[in-house]
């Protein structure tokens, strides 16, 4: 190998590792020793999903109210569990002792060939039930918001770990050359963990997600200065990269060429996001379907919303735009949307709630299915833990209209990338205070997304302080009931 | 990237650690070069056996383990020796390696790929020479060797020796010097993080005196901006921010911590001392008041104010933060993984590090919301500030007491107009009292808001005088008392009381009309709760929460409709304070209209009977009292008395800031330490007692049972890490890359140091010469290597890719708070302030609401505070400043050793389109046209010096000009454009199609590569 050789496969080092605006590091780490840069090379084996969609509810929706009918807590009503039930099970607010058991209004139908039972508060995503595998047999061990929230994230309740987006797209990076891998976008008030639901921990920081706002420019600072039109634009940083070339010639460092080749991503980034956010192009049929401009009702008394939030509108919106994302080649997708987090008006509050996911969600799940793109798009939809069957004892409350925090049984939906629809998965016991049967662990959960995208959870590791650290910490299990 | 590995990853991971071995061998050469266990066999055991034969108990297969001499050489219950020194056939261990039976050989396929044909011959010659055992390089005691011979030349000093020695065999020598622009950019940016002024830059090239360089390091290293500078070193490994982390991330105050490390590192403090202080200041006997705010470094941790959290388990985590913080920023060295389990490469095990957890177990801390406990500490400024003020104040004072006929005159009016009216007051207005049980629309108190009790007001509740009987009719408002009093529902006990008097301070009363009224407080603070003091300004009513709070930023008013009554209102702003513990209250409104000016409250019957008496009578005292009371709220006294009470409030804003600080447990409160079952601080283990591993213990080092006597342990002359991990970490900021790469790990799976003796010298400098910083950083800085050039080196590029050799200086990019630091001193914007609170420069909208902290809200800063060095913008953890975070500043929950180094789209965007980058830009322009007025060429040429102190070349000065002629081309067409492009940086006399050209080109220059790049 020349010099000159080494400098240009050099300079493909430096932006490969620092820009990751395209390729992860397994694609980097192929394309270094010399093989086909396809992004499949890089995998441990054939993937069947390409793109994630992770819908995440932060706050703990009921799952007895949505997907876990538990119609003998009717008869129980107002009786407490026992303490061997309850053993050492930790709540943020109830005393076990008095709290007493709490059955749900909701009426459950069966949907599909399935017969997926299903609440009355989600009657659009019923008409998918085909398509969807709800596991009602979720565990996990954090009782607290944020702590279960980046369990859920990063696989351990611990700060400064990288999020699942985080990994697969350092696995995989994005197969969009204009846009980020690890997209976020939010609906209504923030969340308990704000930001550090998509960092990426210890991964470098170019695998972190990227926020798409809901208003001004979609991606922070992608807007030119004001009075800097597109011809002048391109004045300068044609300028810009002249000079900066010059420099390169000079010095010969690698990563100027990197930092050359980021400027000209940045401009290709201007174009295309803004190309993404524009609805324009999108059937009205479409529109409609996700709900984009459906009337907003009124959230007043509703917990954690503000009628300029337009909660209703925004959700519709991104999920739409997950599916362009994804379209275009994003790798990852968040959609975080808060107040789940029931523990009063929880009747008020969950329709509220379910009136916000229900229909998009259907209509993102139909119409990546009509598209072809379901088969390897796979859209999880959850939070970061459940609610008690018992209802929320305030002092100053005598009548329960909550339920407390509950991560020893929960529910979750996934819906294509590969995983068996139709399917209801794991069992809670009579009052769904606790798993029964085939309980699964968020590194589970991990596990098996990772193995969609073809990545071995095992073998997908990132050496920090000396250790060899995996999003699926030192457990999980890969689902292979789930599995189409 | 540090060595990513997702396919085949142990073969790349060897790659990255026997890269290092392959040079070291290009140079020697030896084929019968011994082998040497610590650099060449220790590695691969580690890499490739110890997982399962190292010294986690849990883990270890066969009970074999190979991380131990004794047990690798031992009679293995099969019969066999994995290791027979001299004996490779009867080995085990090379049997297993080599066999093709996949039943059989070692590592078994699941756990990876076999070793390759030169690992095994490796391990052959190792056994074949004896099979030595060494300890890890790491916890040897520091060993420099004799100084290699200098060659004559570039060797500045022993640093060159170290580096020469290595490169020699290669056949090259070092880079040439830089040249002297680059020198000072360099010390500028590694000492400084701030440009040179283009006139220092000339005046330093042109000094041609051999002590130049020499003078130039000892003036950067005594300027108070070092301190700043390497402060944010020091901050990542602190995980320094502004707020508490998890769900609510409140603000807490945090930044007296920062201002110490600055005012330590600018004063030297040596390392020991600097060690002592933040892990165990309090503990040092009459410790001042600077080494217990030193120990905030390991109050960072986070605190979780989430509702129905168990203290206990946040408490535990922030323990299991300190121990594995001070083992990876003194050490080097990762504990964490022993918090479940053995170690699985180092011989660490659980129980060693629940002893180390034994140590920082017996702080006061316990994951309190207030952050308890508190130290109220004035820094140095703050004492300053606090001494000029109470002068001031005194001035102001003496000039009210002034006598003067004016004023006697004036006084005398006011007499006959009081002894003109009848009574206390004109007209006393009705009291109305209620609390939250009686009044209609009132809730009553609840409990079901988290852990506070509130006091329950309905949203924008109005008590409104006329409705409750007592109409109004006031023609002109002439004074106005509120009196504000907080019950505790159960006792009945008065909580607080707040009295608001108009003009008692010397205001005149505010206008009326639909305004609102701000009366001033009569009592400025009061004390609440033991050692939270409040300045009360106001108490609010918070719409958000419902509770009544009171803070700095509530304020309670009085609006007044002309002519047809009163209403009452409290007024809210929410502050951020969590509610007080209040459940009832009750407030009493008088109002006087008509006839003079009144004043309520203290027109006591005392002053009303001196009124009365006629002058003469009048004793020195009553006169005194009298005059006292007349010259606190006379109007001809007014605009005195305002600057008197800007002043005071100015004053008594500067309360001593209260940071949360480590305090020893007394001996009846300590606690016993577990072990933590598989981590779980709920299923206690064995008992332990403070002490550190037997793994680094060697000799007569100081018995380690508590925090001070860990630091001491940490700083013994015995202990070789501490210097080599810190020496490494000035060298990273020096050079660019660490001389043990793995920067956070010096353990058996870390890189070896690719100097080991130039390591161990740099450490043996460190702690024998007085642990003095400024020191060390001299003597690198003063070495040639340092001094090398950073152009990459063709001659290089097979032999010393990557720089281990360091036959050239590192080329880097600086860290997100310098880029920012650089625009804005380039700019002629930076404020060069020093220390003190953290500041709020401009934010994206929607950030700070990523989080749902309760009612923070993100309050730009004003004036110069907005142009402040990027080490002071303040840090939410839940939702950091992206500005910072883009460009890879660490997201500061947990310790940060090396920061990424990343060139992304979103890096150009921010430097290219940020509201303050194009700032920046808008004023380097006006810069440059105001302090050069010759022609274009002198003025491209400041733009550029501005903010490259290099000239530029011919070449790039046209391609400047030409992009500043077609810029005015199109400028000067689109004039609406230009305007907008240039925004508040007019220049007078500048036609602002002319200006834009210049931001234009001003943007340009701000974002080439070599500005944010230290060469």
């Amino acid at each position: 190998m020349n010099s000159n050789q080494h400098v240009r496969q050099h300079a493909r080092r430096a932006f490969l590792t620092s820009s990751a605006c395209g390729l992860g590091a397994a694609a980097v780490e192929s394309l270094l020793r010399g093989e086909t840069p396809e992004s499949t090379e890089a995998s441990h084996f054939r993937p069947r999903a390409k793109a994630c969609i992770f819908v995440f509810m932060a706050g703990g929706p009921s799952q007895l109210d949505l997907f876990d009918s538990k119609p003998k807590l009717r008869a129980l009503q107002g009786q407490t569990l026992s303490s061997e039930m309850v053993g050492d099970t930790r709540f943020a607010f109830i005393k076990p002792a008095s709290a007493t058991l709490m059955a749900s209004p909701r009426k459950f139908y069966r949907h599909g060939e399935s017969g997926m039972e299903l609440s009355e508060l989600l009657p659009h995503l019923g008409s998918c039930a085909d398509d969807l595998l709800l596991v009602r047999s979720m565990q996990g061990e954090q009782f607290n918001h944020h702590p279960a929230q980046l369990a859920m994230q990063c696989g351990v309740a611990r700060a400064g770990m990288p999020t699942a987006g985080a990994w697969v797209t350092y696995a995989l990076g994005s197969e969009s050359a204009n846009l980020p891998g690890y997209v976020v976008l939010t609906a209504g008030r923030g969340t308990s963990g704000g930001a550090t639901l998509y960092q990426s921990g210890f991964l470098p920081t170019p695998y972190s997600g990227v926020l798409f706002r809901n208003e001004g420019e979609p991606v922070l600072n992608l807007d030119n200065p004001a009075g800097v039109a597109a011809g002048q634009q391109m004045r300068e940083l044609a300028a810009l990269t002249d000079l900066n070339r010059r420099s390169y010639e000079r010095v010969g460092d690698p990563r100027i060429a990197a930092r050359i080749k980021s400027y000209e991503l940045a401009g290709r980034m201007q174009l295309a996001a803004p190309e993404l956010t524009d609805l324009s192009a999108e059937s009205e049929q479409t529109l409609k379907a996700y709900g984009v401009l459906r009337k907003e009702p009124d959230p007043n008394g509703m917990r954690g919303t503000f009628p300029h939030l337009k909660t209703y509108q925004a959700f519709a919106r991104n999920c739409l735009l997950a599916r362009r994302m994804v379209e275009r080649g994003v790798r990852f997708v968040n959609i975080l949307h808060a107040s789940w987090d029931q523990h009063r008006n929880l009747d008020g509050n969950l329709a509220y709630n379910a009136g916000v996911v229900d229909q998009p969600l259907t209509a993102l799940i139909k119409d990546l299915k009509q598209r072809g793109m379901l088969d390897e798009t796979m859209v999880v939809w959850g939070s970061e833990f459940g609610r008690t069957p018992m209802g929320e004892n305030l002092s100053s409350a005598p009548a329960a209209a909550g339920r407390d925090h509950h991560p020893s049984c929960f529910s979750m939906l996934l819906a294509g990338g590969g995983v068996q629809g139709g399917l209801t998965y794991g069992k809670t016991n009579d009052v769904g205070f606790r798993v029964e049967q085939d309980p699964v662990s968020v590194n589970d959960l991990h596990a098996t997304l990772l193995h969609q995208f073809g990545i071995d959870h095992l073998r997908l590791t990132y050496r920090f302080q000396g250790r060899d650290f995996r999003l699926t910490d030192v457990a999980g299990r890969i689902l292979h009931d789930w599995i189409a | 990237m540090k060595n990513p590995r997702v396919h085949n990853r142990s073969l790349v991971a060897l790659l990255s650690v026997w890269g290092v071995l392959a040079l070291v061998r290009t140079v020697p050469a030896q084929p019968a070069s011994p082998v040497q266990f610590a650099r060449d066999v220790q590695p691969l055991l580690a890499e490739k056996c110890l997982r399962c034969h190292g010294p986690d108990q849990q883990a270890r297969a066969a009970t074999l383990r190979l991380d131990r001499e004794g047990d690798a050489k031992r009679v293995l219950p099969s019969g066999q020796s994995a290791v027979v020194p001299g004996d490779v056939s009867a080995s085990e261990l090379l049997t297993r390696v080599r066999s093709r039976d996949v039943d059989l050989r070692m590592p078994p396929p699941d756990e990876g790929p076999a070793l390759d044909a030169g690992q095994i011959e490796l391990l052959e010659r190792w056994i074949q020479q004896g099979a030595k055992w060494q300890h890890h390089w790491a916890f040897l005691p520091l060993d420099p060797g004799p100084l290699p011979t200098l060659l004559a030349g570039r060797m500045r000093n022993p640093v060159d020796a170290f580096i020469g020695f290595r490169l020699r065999p290669t056949g090259q020598t070092p880079s040439p010097d830089a040249t002297r622009v680059t020198l000072i950019k360099r010390l500028y940016y590694d000492l400084l993080g701030l440009p040179p002024a283009p006139c220092e830059v000339d005046a330093f090239a042109k000094d041609d005196s051999p002590t130049a360089y020499e003078e130039l390091v000892d003036r950067l290293l005594h300027s108070p901006h070092f301190g700043e500078r390497w402060a944010r070193h020091w901050l990542d490994k602190a995980r320094f921010a502004d707020t508490n982390g998890y769900e609510s991330d409140q603000t807490r105050t945090i930044w007296p911590f920062r201002d110490w490390v600055i005012q330590a590192i600018n004063r030297d403090l040596p390392f020991d001392q600097f060690t002592v202080e933040q892990l165990a200041g309090d503990m040092l006997p009459n410790p001042t008041a600077d080494q217990l705010l030193a120990t905030a470094f390991h109050r960072n941790t986070m605190t979780n104010a989430e509702g129905g959290t168990d203290n206990e388990e946040f408490r535990v985590a922030a323990v299991v933060d300190r121990v594995n913080t001070t083992m990876q920023v003194w050490m080097g060295m990762t504990a964490g993984c022993a918090q479940c389990h053995d170690h699985k490469y180092d011989a660490f095990t659980q129980r060693n590090y629940y002893e180390l957890f034994a140590v920082f177990n017996q702080t006061e801390d316990a994951d309190s919301n207030d952050n308890a406990p508190l130290l109220p500490a004035l820094t140095q400024g703050l004492q300053a500030e606090t001494q000029r003020l109470d002068e001031a104040i005194a001035v102001q004072e003496a000039a009210l007491w002034q006598e003067s006929p004016r004023l006697q005159r004036a006084q005398q009016t006011w007499e006959s107009s009081v002894r003109a009216s009848s009574a206390e007051g004109a007209v006393v207005a009705p009291t109305l009292a209620y609390d939250s049980s009686s009044v209609d629309g009132v809730p009553a108190s609840g409990g079901d808001y988290g852990k506070g009790v509130g006091l329950f007001f309905a949203a924008n509740r109005v008590v409104d005088v006329t409705a409750l009987g007592t109409a109004l009719r006031a023609p002109k408002i002439t004074g106005t008392t509120l009196s504000v009093q907080l019950f505790d529902m159960t006792s009945g006990q008065v909580l607080q009381k707040v009295d608001f008097v108009s003009g008692a301070t010397g205001d005149p009363v505010g206008k009326t009309g639909d305004q609102f009224l701000y009366l001033k407080p009569l009592q400025t603070a009061i004390r609440l709760q033991p050692k939270r003091q409040y300045a009360i300004v106001g108490a609010g009513y918070n719409q958000q929460n419902r509770y009544l709070n009171v803070d700095k930023s509530s304020q309670m008013g009085v609006t007044f409709h002309d002519g047809d009554g009163a209403l009452t209102h409290i007024d809210s702003k929410y502050g951020g304070l969590p509610p007080q513990t209040v459940d009832s209250g009750s407030f009493t409104n008088k109002i006087a209209y008509g006839g003079p000016t009144f004043q309520f409250g203290s027109l006591s019957t005392e002053i009303r009977a001196i009124v009365d008496l006629p002058e003469t009578e009048r004793t020195v005292k009553q006169r005194k009292k009298l005059a006292r009371y007349f010259r606190g709220w006379a109007p001809e006294l007014a605009s005195l008395r305002q600057r008197l009470s800007q002043l005071r409030k100015q004053r008594s804003g500067i309360a001593a800031p209260e940071t949360p600080v480590l305090r020893e447990l007394p001996g009846e409160q300590r606690r016993q330490t577990h072990v933590h079952v598989r981590g779980d601080y709920r299923v206690p283990g064995a008992v332990v007692e403070p002490a550190v591993p037997d793994l680094f213990v060697s000799g007569n080092m100081p018995v380690v049972k508590d925090r001070l006597s860990l630091a001491r342990w940490l700083v013994d002359p015995g202990n070789p890490l501490v210097a080599r991990v810190q020496c490494n970490a000035v060298w990273k900021n020096l050079l660019g890359e660490g001389i043990v790469r793995t920067m956070d790990d010096f353990g058996t799976r870390g890189e070896r140091p690719t100097h080991p003796r130039l390591l161990d010298y740099l450490a043996a400098r460190l702690r024998d010469g007085g642990w003095s910083r400024k020191r060390l950083i001299r003597e690198v800085v003063l070495s040639g290597t340092y001094r090398q050039s950073s152009l990459y080196r063709p001659d290089f590029v097979d032999v010393d890719p990557t720089n281990r050799l360091w036959h050239r200086q590192g080329r880097f990019r600086v860290e997100a708070e310098i880029v920012r630091d650089l625009y804005l001193a380039a700019s002629g914007l930076l404020t060069r302030k020093i220390g003190g609170a953290s500041v709020f420069p401009p934010l994206p909208p929607g950030i700070a609401q990523l989080n749902y902290d309760r009612g923070f809200t993100w309050e730009t800063s004003q004036g110069s505070d907005r142009y402040r060095r990027g080490m002071y913008t303040f840090f939410k953890r839940t939702a950091p400043h992206p500005n910072l975070m883009t460009l890879d500043s660490p997201e500061s929950n947990v310790v940060c050793l090396a920061r990424n180094r990343s060139d992304t789209p979103l890096g150009a965007l921010v430097t290219l389109n940020n509201e303050v980058y194009v700032e920046a830009s808008q004023a380097l322009a006006r810069r440059a046209i105001l302090l050069s007025a010759v022609d274009d060429q002198d003025r491209l040429v400041l733009a550029w010096r501005l903010c490259v102190p290099r000239h530029p070349t011919a070449g790039e000065l046209r391609r400047l000009h030409s992009l500043l002629t077609r810029s005015r081309q199109w400028y000067r067409d689109r004039s609406q454009d230009a305007r907008q492009r240039v925004g508040v940086y007019g220049v007078t006399g500048c036609a602002d199609w002319e200006v834009a050209a210049w931001i234009a080109v001003a943007r340009v220059i701000l974002n080439l590569d070599e500005v944010t790049t230290r060469d």
